[in-house]
């Protein structure tokens, strides 16, 4: 097992800057699928995203955090066909590893305390991506059972395998050496964070189907539009904070960048997030005549999601490439859930989280240049081995995560129904399970063309 | 056609199996390039079966319209 990554007192005070910084990311993500959603649905979303950060956080903390484990710490891990496969963190539960007091002589706790820290900050965010795929009928009881489940099996998961000295960031030393494969490379979480949370709102969407409304008898697709764009506009400049401070806490955590790259991460990610949002502003300007201000923001996140997975590892053109993709896939992809596939996911989450965050881990694997392992060491192997070390995480997250993350879903729905009952999904999420909605002194319109 | 669970259930074993496949690939073969054709068997593999579970939920969605 590697020893964590030593920080100096400028990283550390960088670090802990970075991470107060993070839940920036949270809230620009909350402002977002809210404004995504309906009015009568929008004091929900917002209560369901603090239960799930707060739901999230104790969760992990004393349950997700043994799993997940730290680097240098303890792990579990089996010999079989010539290859050592470390699968799962072994640490104490309720947060017994964790000794405060200690913090300050003993650098190994601390690492591991400022690893919980991020951790703790990035199962929230992730736990956060299915909410805008089940805005205005996802009950908040099984949001909240849905929460602790993740944060306490499916992401510690993950999470120890990319960034605690799992099977997935040993790739080289368990098959061959760096020549032959490098190990899985994710700097900021694109993988464990976007791609997770994304594959997550896709079996939440699967399971709720369809709000009311949204498709005619012949399975067309009807438009029911956010209700607030300029919270979701400015939610994406909000995220942009976050997602700095995020990628550069885990960068430097993790993989070991210096303070001094940091700004690397900076430009990086606001170059990948401008030409998210410029792609998705042309692509629809294409293709409708008129740029979609909800598609463009989409674009946006999707240039964040797919930067986070190098962050200062590629050239700033490499970036500014990365997130023009996300954005232009994210806008197709969008389309084709809704109108083909009969995917309704309000906030675009599932093409913005899993769609880009997938072609984010692929392009490291293009543009990675001076990739570090998870010990901070670099990785001195060619373009085809990154690209397959890429490919084996992604072949794992959508083979072995989707189903495990389905039939989690599926099995809660079963005791637990996700969907809210007919009446519910006609009056709001609000009134049906607040009681009171989030604007009482606006008109709110119904749905006068829906049969009840 | 098959009914919209086995086709789920289909859908979830081409995953799988998929995933198995690229791990096989890395444990068996010793070269980039076998390693490879067979990493890019395994995911087409796991598209399929990403297929065949979206289409269960599609034609389940068609068949309630």
């Amino acid at each position: 097992m590697n020893p964590p990554n030593t920080l100096s007192p400028t990283d550390l005070v960088l670090c802990i800057l970075c991470l107060l910084l993070s839940p920036f990311a949270a809230a620009g993500l909350a402002l977002i699928q809210q404004g995504l959603g309906r009015s009568r649905s929008a004091a929900h979303t917002m209560l369901a995203t603090l239960c799930v950060l707060g739901i999230s956080a104790i969760v992990f903390v004393l349950v997700g955090s043994a799993w997940t484990g730290f680097q240098g710490g303890d792990s579990q891990s089996f010999h079989a066909l010539g290859a050592q496969w470390d699968w799962l963190g072994r640490e104490a539960l309720f947060a017994q590893s964790l000794h405060f007091e200690s913090l300050g002589t003993n650098p190994a706790q601390l690492h591991a305390a400022l690893e919980t820290c991020l951790h703790m900050f990035a199962v929230g965010l992730a736990a956060m991506i299915p909410l805008s795929a089940g805005t205005d009928r996802w009950r908040l009881a099984p949001i909240c059972m849905a929460t602790a489940l993740y944060s306490a099996f499916t992401y510690p998961f993950f999470a120890h395998w990319v960034w605690a000295g799992g099977w997935l960031s040993r790739l080289d030393a368990n098959f061959g050496g760096a020549a032959q494969i490098a190990p899985f490379f994710d700097a900021g979480g694109a993988s464990l964070i976007h791609v997770v949370g994304g594959l997550m709102a896709l079996s939440v969407a699967w399971i709720l189907r369809p709000r009311r409304g949204k498709y005619t008898e012949d399975a067309m697709a009807t438009a029911i539009p956010g209700h607030n764009i300029v919270l979701v506009l400015f939610g994406c400049i909000v995220a942009l904070v976050g997602w700095i401070a995020l990628d550069s806490a885990a960068s430097m955590l993790f993989y070991g960048v210096p303070a001094a790259q940091i700004v690397g991460v900076i430009i990086n990610a606001a170059l990948s997030a401008g030409a998210g949002c410029l792609a998705a502003f042309l692509t629809t300007q294409i293709r409708y005549r008129k740029p979609d201000a909800s598609l463009s923001a989409n674009g946006w996140i999707a240039g964040l999601v797919a930067g986070s997975a190098a962050c200062a590892f590629v050239s700033p053109l490499a970036a500014i490439f990365t997130g023009a993709v996300a954005g232009v896939l994210t806008a197709y992809m969008v389309e084709m859930f809704e109108l083909h596939l009969l995917v309704d996911d309000p906030g675009g989450a599932i093409s913005v989280h899993a769609g880009a965050g997938l072609w984010g881990l692929f392009a490291v694997g293009i543009f990675g240049r001076h990739l570090a392992s998870t010990a901070g060491t670099p990785v001195n192997a060619g373009i085809g081995a990154h690209l397959l070390a890429q490919c084996v995480g992604i072949a794992t997250l959508l083979g072995l995560m989707l189903p495990f993350i389905h039939i989690c879903n599926l099995f809660l729905d079963h005791f637990l129904p996700y969907r809210v009952d007919r009446d519910g999904d006609w009056q709001g999420m609000d009134i049906r399970e607040l009681g009171a909605g989030a604007y009482p002194e606006f008109v709110i319109h119904a749905d006068e063309f829906i049969p009840r | 056609m098959p009914s919209g669970d086995s086709l789920k259930f289909i859908g979830c074993m081409l995953l799988l199996s998929g995933w198995i496949i690229v791990l096989a690939s890395l444990v068996m073969l010793s070269t980039l390039s076998q390693r490879a054709a067979f990493v890019a068997a395994g995911i087409a593999l796991e598209v399929l079966g990403l297929v065949f579970l979206t289409r269960s939920y599609t034609a389940a969605e068609r068949g309630t319209k």
